[in-house]
């Protein structure tokens, strides 16, 4: 038996269509999407199109400024460098993860901007307060993380994106762990939404979604072939053409474009109703237990995902003796230094447990009977 | 065909094709255009008059880079 509960890092296993439409490119797709009209080409161009039309409508943007990427981190990259420009200032979280904060942070670092961290208080309104004064005249962009990876918290992001849209400040969204779990459109401040295939979305591993209203120019963070204007040595001024260079992964867009039908047909809702309940299990069964730590704050709302660890063992130690037991889940820093700092982990680090919506409340109950005998 | 259209990539032809169709013209994406005059070879094909598909498409922000056959006035 191996029960995946670290679908925070990519939800496994994956639903049928999404396997289907995987090899569904592979076996049809044969072409490159916008390089050739032939048949092949101009299937696979068709496809292509479908499978951004798709993601365009399910987070309210145009088809043209749906941008796949590999991944989220891709994604974060892309609109952090390429926005970000010689004497800007950035603000970002407490809470990012180092996707967004390595590259704002290497921007820092070699002068090209300055980069506030805004802290992320005991309530969601102090929280939007610190990033609203954060804000200098300067500033150009805001980063923000939609929920916490590590311990699932939801961020004030729409209070502090309808401030950036008062202030023209670009606001890039963070949803590497909301996108699938809670609604979210452009719209309301929020410039651009950047997020996995592989989470919440049910896609296969290596994809990625970089959705733009377009307000803000973008700056290509790779050059190259993209089957438009070639015989200029610039790289198109439009989108997609102008962020997407190389032959695209066709197997990963049907995949996001399967992944996301999947989540709009269960309904979002119901996704996250069934997840939150299996949370609710988890803590219920563990919040007594003055041995388990459980990383919560009742001032916030939570995206399905809990963070704890047991008293006297580190997160890796606990996560190898349930691994042992058929349990997979993640320990260490998730790649967020900075909110293992903020709960006051930043030296275990901590465990995760993050369930999707195909798992069941037996495998939970029988996780938390394993974690409690650690716990004795 | 009363118009023909060069479009700056596949995805703007496909989309303009949906649009074009959904409101009731004929339209299919070929790719028959000398690449040397610019955009990507991909050209939209519409039995409506090149003003009313080129009214079409900006509605839906795509913009065609040229007309290669038609009236627009």
């Amino acid at each position: 038996m191996t029960v995946n509960f670290d679908n925070a890092a990519s939800t496994f296993p994956k639903p049928l269509s999404v396997r289907k439409a995987v090899a569904h490119a592979l076996c049809s797709c044969g072409g490159s999407a916008g390089r050739g009209g032939h048949t092949l080409a101009m299937r696979t161009s068709d496809a292509m199109f479908s499978a951004r039309e798709t993601a365009a409508e399910f987070f309210g943007a145009q088809p043209e400024n749906t941008i796949f990427t590999s991944n989220c981190t891709h994604a974060l990259n892309t609109a952090i460098l390429g926005i970000l420009k010689n004497g800007d200032h950035a603000v970002i979280s407490s809470m990012e993860h180092n996707s967004s904060a390595r590259p704002a942070a290497a921007l820092a670092k070699k002068g090209i901007i300055s980069c506030s961290v805004a802290k992320t208080a005991d309530t969601p309104s102090e929280t939007a307060a610190n990033f609203i004064s954060a804000v200098r005249p300067e500033t150009k962009a805001i980063i923000m993380t939609a929920a916490s990876n590590v311990t699932g918290q939801i961020m004030p992001f729409r209070e502090v994106a309808a401030f950036a849209a008062e202030k023209n400040i670009c606001f890039i969204l963070d949803a590497a762990q909301a996108a699938g779990v809670i609604p979210l459109r452009l719209g309301g401040g929020i410039s651009i939404i950047c997020m996995p295939g592989h989470k919440g979305l049910y896609a296969a591993p290596g994809t990625g979604l970089l959705i733009t209203d377009a307000k803000h120019i973008i700056d290509p963070l790779m050059y190259g072939g993209t089957g438009s204007r070639s015989n200029e040595l610039s790289q198109p001024d439009y989108l997609p053409d102008r962020l997407e260079s190389g032959t695209g992964n066709i197997a990963g867009a049907l995949s996001v474009q399967a992944g996301i039908k999947f989540v709009s047909q269960l309904g979002i809702d119901k996704i996250y109703d069934h997840e939150t309940d299996l949370c609710r299990i988890f803590l219920n069964q563990l919040k007594n237990n003055s041995n388990v730590i459980i990383y919560r704050n009742e001032n916030y709302s939570y995206v399905p995902l809990v963070a704890f660890n047991i008293k006297g063992k580190t997160s890796e130690e606990t996560a190898d003796i349930l691994d042992k037991k058929g349990f997979c889940l993640r320990a260490g820093l998730h790649c967020a230094p900075m909110a293992h700092k903020t709960i006051g982990t930043g030296e275990n680090g901590a465990v995760r447990f993050s369930p999707s919506v195909f798992s069941r409340e037996s495998e939970v109950y029988a996780l938390c009977r394993e974690i409690k005998k650690i716990a004795e | 065909m009363k118009c023909r259209l060069a479009m700056p990539s596949y995805t703007h032809a496909i989309h303009a094709k949906r649009v074009l169709i959904s409101s009731g013209c004929s339209a299919s994406v070929e790719r028959i255009q000398n690449m040397n005059s610019g955009g990507c070879g991909f050209e939209i094909q519409t039995d409506c008059p090149c003003e009313r598909a080129v009214e079409i498409c900006r509605e839906n922000n795509i913009l065609p880079e040229r007309i290669i056959q038609g009236d627009a006035t």
